[in-house]
């Protein structure tokens, strides 16, 4: 695999670019692995990548029933922040958004990274309230949060004119999280992807996982996929919403239920804003993508869902929420609506853990999961390769269920 | 948008309802084990199929009832209906 770098591009673009070599390869599928990671996307390709980097684990599959970053990786808002809640989540996030930070170099891959803030609009003293806690608690462990005046608000997004003083909800401050950024949501699962298979990991597309198996005595012994049974003493279920479709083969409940979280761009336009706005209040947020596309984001649809469209009424319940504020908008063609199958735990928090079937290794209940991406797979990755959780993710395990000590985290979603 | 079927009101746009989350089984008996109990209180059926869920009619009669729906579908019974 070459590196990508400024002389191997000049190279490439005389030959034509005919010898650029392929991101991954595609070997047989073997019938024994030391780790099976089901689900090819953001957090199953990063823990690929840091299996194999940091542990020395490569003797590793990726099984993916659809193409590699195919799912949630290839339908968020790239939106990536560390402005949680608790004790236990904000460390864990400051380490995502500091991976994010070098990741670029790290897997020698263009991701585009911009580092950009993003602004919270405030339209409720409750709000008000809770944001400022987040603050004093983002400052104990070192996510910044910090609160700007109406005046200084509309400075820096001269397209928020909504919201005045006549308005049904007038905005009453915002706060800014310096640390958001975006980046290039494909590039992070194809860069982890390239990472990994060049360090001797397998990715293996199109393989769906039917069933898990497990031993007479309870230990997890492999899959079953449509490509015939593969074997394995450890397998961690990386699929997101899916989760549960997974694990109730195994016999496992999960604390979880999956929702239909949706988005849309609009046309592109010329730059407007160089920020991400959240409206908690209203429930919508977006950013301008590099192209120009507005990217927005709303509530997800109420009750649990597995699909990948949006419903026409959460889609109308975004727009006209996001026209209060920048009633400018109105005259925007919007071009695609997408929609993903979220997971969501019992609490609002994620879950990395084992579980009660020895071998087994459950990542789920992200929400959107995309700023976590890199802490996920990293933490992951060192509790399949030690069976230990990792410092920062050990609030994350399916224990505190078990002793009822919720996390009940707000900063979860975004909206609301 | 979904059509729910409120007993007082009949079929209502879903706008006016909120959704109150799945219908949960009885309480067990206080004899349970620790186990079932936080199986009973954390854990919800999450199929890709019919789940039993409450519904508010709150921006309507106030009327609060019980349905099953399909999470890919949408489709709608009522709760004594066979999921077929």
């Amino acid at each position: 695999m070459g590196r990508f770098s400024a002389f191997s591009l000049a190279w490439n673009a005389l030959t034509h670019h005919q010898n650029w070599t392929r991101y991954w390869q595609n070997p047989p599928l073997a019938k024994k692995y030391d780790v099976l990671i089901i689900g090819a996307g953001g957090h199953g390709l990063a823990c690929a990548h840091y299996l194999a980097k940091n542990h020395g684990i490569n003797n590793v599959a990726v099984l993916e029933k659809g193409w590699l970053g195919g799912g949630n990786i290839a339908r968020n808002t790239v939106t990536i922040r560390s402005n949680y809640l608790r004790d236990e989540s904000i460390p864990f996030f400051v380490k995502s958004v500091s991976l994010f930070e070098g990741l670029a170099k790290d897997l020698n891959f263009n991701l585009m990274y911009s580092k950009r803030s993003m602004i919270d609009v405030v339209q409720t003293y409750p709000k008000m309230r809770e944001i400022r806690r987040r603050m004093m608690n983002g400052y104990l462990h070192g996510s910044s949060y910090s609160p700007i005046d109406v005046a200084e608000l509309r400075r820096r997004v001269p397209a928020l004119t909504g919201g005045g003083p006549e308005s049904r909800l007038p905005i009453i401050g915002a706060m800014v999280h310096k640390e958001a950024a975006v980046c290039r949501h494909d590039g992070v699962a194809w860069g982890y992807a390239r990472s990994a298979s060049t360090r001797g990991v397998e990715i293996h597309q199109h393989t769906e996982v039917k069933s898990l198996i497990r031993y007479k005595s309870g230990e997890i012994k492999g899959v079953e996929t449509n490509r015939g049974t593969v074997l394995a003493n450890k397998v961690a279920v990386v699929v997101s919403g899916h989760t549960t479709t997974i694990t109730d083969t195994a016999g496992l409940n999960l604390p979880v239920k999956s929702f239909n979280l949706a988005a849309f761009v609009s046309e592109p336009v010329k730059p407007l804003i160089d920020v991400i706005v959240n409206c908690p209040d209203l429930g919508v947020y977006l950013n301008q993508s590099d192209k120009g596309e507005l990217v927005i984001g709303g509530a997800p649809d109420a009750g649990q869902s597995f699909r990948r469209d949006m419903k026409q009424n959460v889609f109308e319940d975004a727009v006209v929420t996001m026209l209060e504020l920048f009633p400018a908008f109105r005259r925007l063609k919007l071009l695609r609506q997408w929609g993903g199958v979220l997971d969501i735990a019992h609490d609002a928090t994620p879950i990395i853990s084992a579980t009660d079937i020895p071998g087994l290794f459950v990542s789920c209940g992200w929400w959107g999961g995309f700023k976590a991406v890199p802490a996920g797979g990293y933490t992951l990755a060192h509790l399949i390769a030690t069976r230990q959780p990792h410092e920062v993710a050990a609030p994350f395990t399916l224990d505190r269920f078990r002793h009822l000590d919720f996390i009940v985290e707000s900063g979860t979603t975004t909206a609301r | 948008m979904l059509s729910l079927p409120c007993p007082f009101c009949g079929q209502r746009d879903e706008t006016e309802f909120l959704n109150a989350g799945p219908a949960k089984s009885a309480r067990p008996n206080t004899d349970v084990t620790d186990s079932k109990w936080v199986e009973w209180l954390t854990v919800p059926a999450n199929p890709i199929g019919y789940v039993e869920e409450k519904w508010w009619h709150a921006r309507g009669c106030g009327k609060w009832f019980t349905i099953k729906r399909h999470t890919v579908t949408h489709e709608i019974k009522m709760p004594d209906e066979d999921d077929e």
